[in-house]
C-alpha cells in the first residue's frame, strides 16, 4: 500500500505547534516498509515528497532561524528547491492506495480532498482530541467556519482508521463524537525521545524553587488559577518563582492582563512570550518543577521535561502525565487556589527528581509504526 | 481475435472454475441482475445447468468478476460469449473465464477498425483520441491498440449458438449503436438485459432504442433502476420470474450470499469511485461536463489550480516583457551617457515628460484639463430610480412654475415601497431621500413671506455645525468658522450667543462652546428670539433647521468661501443629490443680508451668483491667517514640498509629475514631501510611481503640528501649490509666511495673493510646470515679490467684522419660549407612532402593529408609516412622508428603529421631529454601512470616541461580531429625546458609546396564539397544514437566515451530527436567505447527507405561526450576547414550543424554563447533544402550558404599551 500523507495544513501555517512536532517525527521515523509520499500543494497542483524530504520541510519551524524571516517564505523556498514530482489531483488518486490526514485541519481543500479519498481508498487520521467541539469557548472560530471545523471532527468518526494519541482522545472520539466502534481505533502515544536525556540538575541551597508553565495562555490550561495559587503560596512564605512561557491568549485578553499585572506588582513571575525550541529546552532544564495543569489532548512537554531532568506535577486531563506517573510525573490536586498553593509548598519540599525515568517514555518510532501500519490492520 | 471454442468436454465435469475459490451462488452483479437470470432459468428446476446448455452473451463484459452479470452464471455452469474491446480486460477475461469465448472487439453497426486508448492505472479506456491526448498531457502513460469492430449479427453468426438464453448489453451509452448491428428477428435471446440510464446518472436512456425491442416482439419485463429487461414473446413464461426483484427468499431459501457480496461491493465501490474520479478529472480537460455534486468540488479545485497556472503564465509573460524592457532601457541609458551632459538631461526629461503626460488623463479629471463633458445630471445608481425631478435641479432661483413642478413630482412618487427603500440604502446616504429633502427645502425657502416676520430678539444665533468635525476648526477652511465664533463670543458674550448644533455630530468641546446655549433647530415660535444669524458655512450646512429664521428680518451674515462646484459641475454637481443640495444652499444664500468673503475674487463672483449687488460685503480673514510680521526667507536646503489635499482639484499627480520631470536625470535620489494627504500614503505612492519616481523618493507627511509645518516650509527647496481652483489658498499664505519660495498654479486666487509672475504656471502644462520647478527649486528668487504682495493684501479681521456686525444688529427684546408641557392636554395624550407596519416583511412591523393596537386604547394615537402599509381602520394614520414634508404635532413622537432598509424614513424623520427612539436592534452598523458605505459607518463608529481608527478593522469586526467595539447607535441615541431599548445585556455598552443611557422596556410577546389554550391537536393540525411528514422530528430556526450573526451554519452542522447519529430529523430554516447564503447552507446540508433540509424563504404570518406551533424544537443562536433580542424566541415562549437559545438571547427575552439556555459559545456538537437530550426528555405539555401562560401574562403587548406610554409621558 502506498500511503499519501496530506500536510497542506503545515504548509499553510508552519508555526511549530505540538501537532507539527508530531508531523516532523512522523516523517523522521517513517518505516521503510510502508511506501509513502507526503503531499503538499505546489504550483497549482501537488508536490510529492519522500519521507526524507518531508523531514527537512517539517523540521523548519524547529530549527534556529532569523526571527525576521517569515516561516512561510522558508517553507515555500524549501518546496521550490525540493519538489521534483508535481502532480494533479487525479494523479494523487492513481498513485496512492491509502490516505492519511495527520494534522488537525479545517481547510476546505484538505477536507474536501479527504472526502474524495474516503470514497476511493482506505483513509486514516490521527485523533488528537475533540476539544474544539466540546469546549468551543477556548477556540474562537470566526463565524462561518464552524461547518469546516465540525466537518473535520465528523471525518474523525468516519475514516477507516484513527490513531488516537491518548486514551483520553480515544474516549472523546468514540464517546463524545460517537465514532463507530467497529472501525479501527487505536491508541499510540507520541514520543519524547526527540530530546536527549539530561541529568537532573543540583539545586543550590536556598535558591527559590523554579516552577515552569509552558504553552499558549488559554483558559483550559488554567494560567490564571496557577497564578492565584502561586500568589497564595508566596504570601504564605514559599521560596519560589514562576515562569510562564507562552504566547498571549488570543481568546481571552483578561488572562494576559492578569499575568502582566502580577509582574507589575513585583510577584516573582517571569513571562516569556516568544521562545524558540532551544530556549524552551534550556528553561525546561533550568526549572525545578514543570507544571502541566488543565486539559491537554496529550502533553508532549511533560515528556520533554522528564527527558531534560525536570520532574512534573500535573492535574486535570493530562494523558502524558498519567502514563509517566511515578516515573517523573506526579498528580497533585490543584483545582482550587488553596490546593494549588499547597501543591507549590509540597513540591518544594519533595525530591521528585529521584523518580525520573527518562528512558521509559514512549518513543516516536513506536508511534510512527502504529500510524504507518494502521491501515493494514 | 477470438478464443478457442469452449471445450465441449467441460460439461462432463463439475465446473472447473479458474476463478478464485468462492462460495457458489455469489452475486457479483451491481444490481443483482444475475439472481434474476438464475431465478428465470433455475428456480424450481432440478436438472443441472449443464444439461440444459445455457448460454449467455455479455456485450461490454468488462472485468471477469467484479460487477459482472455473468460471473455467477459461469460458476453455475453457463458458458457463452464475452465481447470486450479493452485489450487489458479482454486479456483478463481470457485468463479468468477460460471456458467462455472472448471476442476482443467493439460491437458496432458494421465491420471496421478503431484505435482504442488505454491509460494503465486509471479508469480511462476510451476510443476518443482527444480524451487520450488529455490524459497524455497530464503525464499519464497512454497505450493505443487497434481494435476491430463488427456488427453483433456477424459476431453471433460466427459462434452459431443453438440458443442464447441471456444477453446483457452494457456499453456505457453506446447501446443504440450496438443495436444497429443486430437483427432481433434472426438472433433472439430469451432474456435481454440492457443498461437503460445514461452513464453516471439516473436519467432514462431507453427512448433511443426501446422501440427496436417492442417492434421485434419482445415484452418489457421490468426496469430495475439501471436496466430494462425484455423477454422474447415466445418465452413469455419467464416474464414473471424476471420481473421479480431481489428478495428474502433469494437469500434465505436459495442461498445467494449477500455479505461477501456487500464487502466486495464496498471494495469495488472504492475502486470504482477511484477510477471514476480519475476518469472525470482527465475528461475535464476535454469537456466541461459536471455529472455529480462531488465532481463540482473537484472542478472547483481544478479551476483554482488552473487560475494559479494562468497566473503563473502571466507572471512569466510579464517577466519576459520586463526583461525586454530592461534591455531596452539599458540600451537607452548607454546611449544617453554617451551624449553631452545638457543634451543628456534634456533627452531624459523629454522622455520622462512623455511618460507622465501619458498618464495625466487617467489620473486627472478631464474637467480640470479643460475637457469637461457636456453638463448632465443623473442618479449615482440610476437603475430602478424614479425619473429626475424636472425643475428642482436647476441652480437658478425657482420660479412659481418650477415650484409647481417640484410639488407635482413629490406628490407623484411612492418613494417608500420595500423595494425602493432597499434601493435607497445605496452607500450614498440615500440619494433619493437627499433629493426629496433638498427639494422640500427649496420649496420652503421659496415660500418666503412678502413681509418678513419681525425678529427683535436679543440673541444671536451662530450655526456651529461646520465645527462639529474631528478637527473642530483647527485646520484648513474650518479656521474661518472657528475665528468667527471666537469673534462673536468675544464681542457679545456667551449669554447672548446661541449655537445651532447637530446632536448627531461630534460634541463641541467646551473651549469652543463655552456656556452658550445650544439648540438643534429654529421653529416659528423660537425665531423671534434672534435678531442676528451668523452662518459660517452656508454652502455646506443645509439650511433646513434655519428656515423660519431665514424668513424673518433678522440680520443674516454669511461667510462665503467659493463657488467652485459651479466651475466644475461635471465633477461636483453631476449627481442629483449633490446638485439638489447645492441648489438649495444657493437659494438660502440669497436670503442673507451681509456677506463676508474670504477673497476679493469670491466677492466679485458673489455678485454674479446672486444676480444683485449685496448691500454689505467685505473680505476678511482670521487674525491667525497671514504673515504676523514681515516674512523672512528660509533656507532652501530641504525637500521639494507639495501642498495639496485629498481631492482631484488639488492636482497632486500634476505636481508629482512636474517634480519628476524637473528632476529627471539627476544622480541623487529625489526628496519630495507631500503635505495635506495624511492617511493617503498609498495613493501618493501610486501617483509617484505613475510619475516614474522611485519608491521612497516621495514621503507623505502625517498630521503636522504648526511648528513642524513651519519648519518644513522654511527649509523647503521650493513649495508647490498645484491646485486647479481655490477660493483662497491657505497653503500659499502659509508657505510665504514661513519664508518659502512658492511655485503655484496660475489661477485667480493665487494671483490675488502673490501677484503675477513666472512662478505661476498653467497646471495643465507639465512641461512648463517642470521648467518652473527647475527654475525656482533651491532658490528664494520669487520670495521677495511674493511676500511683498501677500503683505499688501487688503482684508479685514474676521473676528472684528463678525463681532462688530452682530453687535450692531443685536435687538433688545427678550422673547420668551413657551413651555412645551403647556401643550399637553390632561387626559388626552397625543402620540405620533412612526414605524414600519404590516404587511411589511419585518418582525418589527409585526411587533409595532401589535403594540399599536394596544396603544390606541390608551392614548390619542396616530401611526405614521409607509404608503403601502395597511393600518387598521380604527387607528388614525398618515404616511411618514407627510411628516417628513410638514412635521407632526404631538405630545410625544415615537420613531421605531431597526437595522434594515425598512427604517430609512423612520431614522430620517428624527432629524426633523423631536423623537423618542425605540431601537429594536442593538447595533446599527449594517444599516449605516448600506446607507453610507464603509467610510460612512466607520466615521459614525468613531464619533464621540477618543480613537480615530478602528482596530480591529471594520471588516474584521463585521466578520466576527464578537469583536464589535461600537454599535453605531451614536446618531440615533444623540438625536432622540429618549432612547428606549429592549436588551438589558447591551444597555450599559450603548450608554458608554453614546453618552445616552437607554431606558429598558421588557420585550413583549407580540405574536400570541388566537386560542387561550394551545393543545397537541392544534400542533398536529399545523403540521398537517405544513405537510410535514409524521414520525420525523422537525427542528427549525426562524428569521432572516444569517450565518455571521445567527450561526445558522452551526445549526445545520448540528443537524449533520444528528443525522450521523441516526436521528430522523428534518431541519427547517424558516425565513429568507440571500441566494449566496442559501446556496452555501444547502450545499453544506447536502454534503452532510441531510436530505430533509429546507430554507422556506419568506413565509406568511399564517405559515410562520404553523411552523412555531408544529415544530418539535426551535433553536435560535447568536454569535455574541450583544446582538440583541430574538422575536422568534419570544414567539416560542408564547406558543409553548420547546426550544433553545443562546444564553444572552434568553436573558433578553426572559424566556420560560421550557426553552433551554445554551452557552454563548457553542459548537455544532454541543447543539446536537442538547437537541438530542431535549427531544428524548421533553418538558411535559402541561408544564409548558402553565409556563407559557405565566410568560404571556408578564410580557403581554398591553403591559408593554402601558410601560411605553409611561416613558413617553416622562420624556414629554
Amino acid at each position: 500500500m502506498t500511503l499519501g500523507i496530506d500536510i497542506e495544513q503545515f504548509v499553510t501555517d508552519p508555526y511549530g505547534t505540538g501537532i507539527q512536532r508530531v508531523l516532523h517525527q512522523l516523517a523522521l521515523n517513517w518505516p521503510a516498509d510502508v511506501p509513502a509520499s507526503f503531499v503538499v500543494p505546489f504550483q497549482g497542483g501537488f508536490g510529492l515528497l519522500t519521507p526524507e524530504e518531508a523531514t527537512g520541510l517539517l523540521a523548519l519551524p524547529f530549527a534556529p532561524r532569523d526571527p525576521e524571516t517569515d516561516l512561510r517564505d522558508r517553507v515555500n523556498a524549501y518546496l521550490a528547491e525540493t519538489v521534483t514530482v508535481r502532480v494533479q489531483l487525479g494523479d494523487l488518486l492513481a498513485v496512492h492506495d491509502g490516505w492519511l490526514l495527520p494534522e488537525v485541519s479545517y481547510l476546505p481543500s484538505v477536507l474536501q480532498r479527504l472526502e474524495i479519498f474516503e470514497r476511493c481508498m482506505p483513509t486514516a487520521m490521527i485523533g488528537y482530541d475533540a476539544l474544539p467541539m466540546t469546549q468551543p469557548a477556548n477556540y474562537r472560530f470566526v463565524p462561518g467556519t464552524a461547518s469546516w471545523v465540525s466537518e473535520y471532527f465528523r471525518h474523525l468518526t468516519r475514516v477507516d482508521s484513527v490513531i488516537c494519541i491518548s486514551d483520553y482522545a480515544a474516549d472523546e472520539i468514540t464517546g463524545r463524537l460517537r465514532r463507530d466502534l467497529r472501525k479501527t481505533t487505536i491508541v499510540a502515544h507520541p514520543g519524547g525521545d526527540h530530546i536527549a536525556v539530561r541529568a537532573p540538575k543540583v539545586r543550590e541551597e536556598g535558591a527559590p524553587v523554579r516552577f515552569l508553565r509552558l504553552g499558549t495562555l488559554e483558559a483550559r490550561k488554567q494560567p490564571v488559577e496557577i497564578l492565584a495559587g502561586f500568589r497564595q503560596a508566596i504570601a504564605q512564605g514559599a521560596n519560589a518563582e514562576l515562569v510562564f512561557i507562552g504566547k498571549p491568549s488570543a481568546s481571552d485578553q483578561a488572562i494576559n492582563d492578569t499575568i502582566a499585572a502580577a509582574i507589575d506588582e513585583g510577584l516573582p513571575v517571569t513571562w516569556i512570550t516568544h521562545a524558540d525550541d532551544a530556549l524552551v529546552y534550556d528553561e525546561l532544564h533550568r526549572a525545578d518543577v514543570f507544571l502541566s495543569i488543565g486539559i491537554e489532548g496529550y502533553g508532549i512537554p511533560v515528556l520533554e521535561a522528564i527527558r531534560l531532568g525536570t520532574p512534573v506535577i500535573y492535574d486535570g486531563i493530562q494523558p502524558a502525565g498519567e502514563i509517566m506517573e511515578s516515573r517523573g510525573a506526579r498528580r497533585l490536586a490543584t483545582s482550587t487556589a488553596d490546593e494549588m498553593a499547597r501543591a507549590f509548598a509540597l513540591v518544594s519540599a519533595m525530591d521528585l527528581a529521584q523518580e525520573l525515568a527518562p528512558e521509559s517514555i514512549p518513543t516516536w518510532r513506536e508511534f510512527t509504526a502504529a500510524v504507518a501500519h494502521s491501515l493494514s490492520r | 481475435m477470438t478464443s478457442p471454442t469452449p471445450a465441449q468436454g467441460d460439461s462432463q465435469s463439475p465446473s472447473p472454475s479458474t476463478l478464485n475459490p468462492v462460495q457458489p451462488k455469489v452475486s457479483y452483479a451491481q444490481n443483482a441482475e444475475d439472481i434474476r437470470v438464475w431465478r428465470a432459468f433455475h428456480e424450481g428446476i432440478q436438472e443441472s445447468a449443464a444439461d440444459r446448455r445455457l448460454t449467455y452473451v455479455d456485450v461490454g463484459a468488462n472485468e471477469p468478476r467484479h460487477l459482472s452479470i455473468t460471473a455467477s452464471l459461469y460458476d453455475l455452469g453457463w458458458r457463452g460469449l464475452l465481447i470486450e474491446a479493452d485489450p487489458q480486460l479482454a486479456h483478463e477475461l481470457r485468463r479468468f473465464r477460460p471456458n467462455d469465448i472472448v471476442v476482443e472487439m467493439a460491437a458496432a453497426s458494421g465491420p471496421g477498425e478503431l484505435t482504442f486508448y488505454r491509460v494503465p492505472g486509471t479508469g480511462l479506456g476510451t476510443l476518443d483520441a482527444e480524451e487520450a491526448n488529455a490524459a497524455r498531457a497530464r503525464g499519464f502513460e497512454v497505450l493505443s491498440h487497434t481494435v476491430a469492430t463488427d456488427s453483433l449479427d456477424s459476431i453471433l453468426d460466427a459462434q452459431a449458438f443453438d440458443a442464447i438464453h441471456f444477453m446483457s448489453i452494457d456499453v456505457e451509452g453506446a447501446e443504440s449503436i450496438v443495436l444497429q448491428g443486430i437483427s432481433l428477428a434472426k438472433h433472439r435471446p430469451w432474456v435481454l438485459c440492457i443498461e437503460a440510464v445514461y452513464p453516471g446518472t439516473s436519467e432514462p436512456s431507453h427512448g433511443e432504442w426501446e422501440q427496436v425491442f417492442l417492434a421485434n416482439d419482445y415484452l418489457l419485463a421490468t426496469f430495475d433502476g439501471i436496466n430494462r429487461w425484455y423477454v422474447a414473446k415466445e418465452h413469455a413464461e419467464l416474464l414473471a420470474k424476471v420481473s421479480l426483484g431481489l428478495n428474502a427468499l433469494d437469500i434465505g431459501v436459495h442461498g445467494w450470499v449477500q455479505e461477501p457480496h456487500a464487502q466486495l461491493q464496498h471494495a469495488n465501490s472504492e475502486a470504482y469511485a477511484k477510477n471514476a474520479w480519475q476518469r472525470e478529472l482527465i475528461l475535464n480537460d476535454v469537456k466541461n461536463a459536471v455529472p455529480t455534486v462531488e465532481y463540482e468540488k473537484q472542478i472547483h479545485e481544478l479551476r483554482t489550480a488552473l487560475a494559479s497556472v494562468e497566473g503563473s503564465r502571466s507572471w512569466k509573460y510579464s517577466r519576459k516583457v520586463g526583461k525586454a524592457a530592461r534591455i531596452a532601457q539599458h540600451k537607452a541609458r548607454v546611449a544617453v551617457t554617451r551624449m553631452p551632459g545638457p543634451i543628456q538631461k534634456s533627452v531624459i526629461r523629454s522622455r520622462h515628460l512623455k511618460h507622465v503626460n501619458a498618464n495625466i488623463e487617467q489620473l486627472i479629471d478631464p474637467a480640470y484639463l479643460g475637457k469637461a463633458p457636456a453638463e448632465s445630471v443623473d442618479w449615482i445608481s440610476p437603475e430602478h430610480m424614479p425619473a429626475l425631478p424636472p425643475a428642482g435641479l436647476s441652480l437658478s432661483a425657482l420660479t412659481r412654475e418650477n415650484q409647481n413642478e417640484i410639488r407635482s413630482w413629490l406628490a407623484d412618487g411612492l418613494y417608500d415601497t420595500d423595494a425602493l427603500l432597499e434601493k435607497r440604502t445605496d452607500n450614498h446616504d440615500d440619494e433619493l431621500g437627499r433629493v426629496i429633502a433638498a427639494l422640500r427645502l427649496r420649496l420652503a425657502l421659496a415660500a418666503k413671506p412678502s413681509v418678513p416676520a419681525v425678529a427683535p430678539g436679543a440673541k444671536v444665533l451662530f450655526d456651529a455645525r461646520s465645527l462639529q468635525t474631528a478637527a473642530f476648526g483647527t485646520r484648513g477652511i474650518g479656521r474661518f468658522a472657528r475665528s468667527a465664533l471666537e469673534g462673536a463670543r468675544a464681542t457679545l458674550g456667551d449669554d447672548k450667543l446661541v449655537l445651532l448644533v447637530d446632536n448627531a455630530l461630534e460634541i463641541l468641546p467646551a473651549e469652543l462652546a463655552g456656556s452658550c446655549e445650544q439648540i438643534t433647530r429654529v421653529t416659528e415660535k423660537t425665531a423671534p428670539r434672534y435678531s442676528v444669524l451668523i452662518q459660517p458655512s452656508p454652502m455646506t450646512a443645509q439650511a433646513t433647521p434655519l428656515v423660519p429664521l431665514l424668513h424673518t428680518d433678522a440680520h443674516k451674515i454669511a461667510i462665503v468661501f467659493d463657488f467652485i462646484p459651479m466651475h466644475y459641475p461635471s465633477v461636483y454637481l453631476r449627481h442629483a443629490g449633490a446638485r439638489a443640495e447645492y441648489a438649495a444652499s444657493l437659494d438660502a444664500l440669497s436670503l442673507y443680508d451681509e456677506f463676508v468673503c474670504i477673497s476679493h475674487m469670491v466677492k466679485t463672483e458673489l455678485t454674479k451668483v446672486l444676480g444683485r449687488t449685496p448691500s454689505t460685503t467685505s473680505v476678511a480673514w482670521p487674525e491667525s491667517v497671514g504673515p504676523t510680521g514681515k516674512p523672512r526667507p528660509g533656507t532652501p536646503d530641504g525637500p521639494i514640498v507639495i501642498m495639496t489635499g485629498d481631492e482631484g482639484r488639488k492636482n497632486t499627480y500634476g505636481a508629482l509629475a512636474a517634480v519628476a520631470v524637473a528632476t529627471a536625470g539627476i544622480d541623487v535620489e529625489r526628496d519630495v514631501l507631500v503635505i495635506g494627504m495624511a492617511g493617503q500614503e498609498t495613493r501618493v505612492h501610486h501617483w509617484s510611481i505613475h510619475a516614474a519616481m522611485r519608491p521612497g523618493e516621495t514621503v507623505t507627511a502625517g498630521r503636522l503640528s504648526d511648528q513642524e509645518m513651519i519648519e518644513a516650509l522654511r527649509s523647503a527647496s521650493v513649495v508647490l501649490v498645484p491646485s486647479f481652483d481655490e477660493g483662497l489658498s491657505l497653503p500659499v499664505i502659509e508657505a510665504v509666511a514661513a519664508g518659502a519660495n512658492v511655485v503655484a498654479s496660475d489661477i485667480p486666487a493665487h494671483r490675488e495673493l502673490i501677484g503675477s509672475g513666472s512662478y505661476l504656471v498653467d497646471p495643465k502644462n507639465l512641461k512648463a510646470f517642470a521648467r518652473t520647478v527647475r527654475k525656482y527649486a533651491g532658490t528664494r528668487r520669487a520670495f521677495p515679490k511674493q511676500s511683498q504682495r501677500l503683505l499688501a493684501h487688503q482684508h479685514d479681521s474676521l473676528e472684528s467684522t463678525i463681532g462688530r456686525s452682530a453687535l450692531a444688529h443685536l435687538g433688545k427684546t427678550s422673547v420668551g419660549i413657551p413651555d412645551s408641557h403647556a401643550y399637553i392636554a390632561p387626559g388626552s395624550f397625543s402620540v405620533g407612532f412612526a414605524t414600519p407596519w404590516s404587511p411589511q416583511k419585518s418582525g418589527i412591523a409585526d411587533f409595532s402593529a401589535t403594540v399599536g393596537r394596544e396603544l390606541v386604547k390608551m392614548c390619542d394615537l396616530t401611526v405614521y408609516t409607509t404608503a403601502d402599509a395597511r393600518v387598521d381602520s380604527h387607528i388614525k394614520s398618515d404616511t411618514i412622508d407627510a411628516v417628513l414634508a410638514s412635521g407632526a404635532d404631538h405630545d410625544s413622537f415615537v420613531s421605531v428603529i431597526g437595522n434594515s432598509h425598512f427604517h430609512v424614513p423612520f431614522i430620517e424623520v428624527m432629524k426633523t421631529v423631536d423623537s423618542v427612539a425605540v431601537a429594536h436592534d442593538t447595533r446599527m452598523i449594517e444599516f449605516y454601512a448600506a446607507l453610507r458605505g464603509r467610510g460612512g459607518v466607520e466615521q459614525l463608529m468613531l464619533r464621540g470616541q477618543r480613537q480615530r481608527v478602528l482596530a480591529p478593522s471594520f471588516e474584521e469586526q463585521l466578520d466576527d461580531m464578537r469583536l464589535l467595539q461600537n454599535a453605531g447607535l451614536w446618531e440615533i441615541a444623540r438625536q432622540s429625546r429618549m432612547l428606549i431599548m429592549h436588551s438589558p445585556s447591551t444597555a450599559e455598552r450603548i450608554a458608554e458609546q453614546t453618552g445616552v443611557t437607554p431606558r429598558l422596556l421588557p420585550f413583549a410577546a407580540y405574536r400570541i396564539p388566537d386560542d387561550e389554550t394551545v393543545t397537541q391537536r392544534m400542533r398536529d393540525v399545523a403540521r398537517a397544514r405544513l405537510g410535514w411528514e409524521p414520525g420525523t422530528k422537525h427542528i427549525a430556526t426562524f428569521g432572516y437566515v444569517d450565518i455571521r450573526t445567527k450561526l445558522v451554519d452551526v445549526i445545520v452542522e448540528a443537524g449533520a451530527w444528528l443525522k450521523q447519529w441516526g436521528h430522523d430529523v428534518h431541519l427547517h430554516l424558516v425565513g429568507a436567505a440571500t441566494p449566496g447564503v442559501a446556496e452555501q447552507l444547502t450545499r453544506q446540508a447536502r454534503e452532510a447527507g441531510m436530505e430533509n433540509f429546507e430554507i422556506t424563504g419568506f413565509t406568511s404570518d399564517e405559515q410562520y405561526r404553523d411552523c412555531i406551533l408544529g415544530v418539535d424544537l426551535g433553536i435560535q443562536l447568536r454569535v455574541s450576547p450583544f446582538l440583541g433580542v430574538s422575536g422568534p424566541l419570544a414567539d416560542m415562549a408564547a406558543y409553548g414550543t420547546p426550544g433553545m437559545g443562546s444564553n444572552g438571547l434568553a436573558i433578553d427575552v426572559d424566556t420560560p424554563a421550557f426553552i433551554d439556555r445554551l452557552p454563548d459559545e457553542v459548537s455544532p456538537l454541543m447543539v446536537a447533544e442538547a437537541i438530542e437530550y431535549r427531544l428524548s426528555r421533553p418538558v411535559s405539555a402541561e408544564d409548558r402550558e402553565q409556563m407559557r401562560r405565566e410568560y404571556l401574562a408578564a410580557k403581554s403587548p398591553r403591559r408593554y404599551a402601558e410601560l411605553m406610554l409611561a416613558l413617553l409621558r416622562e420624556a414629554s
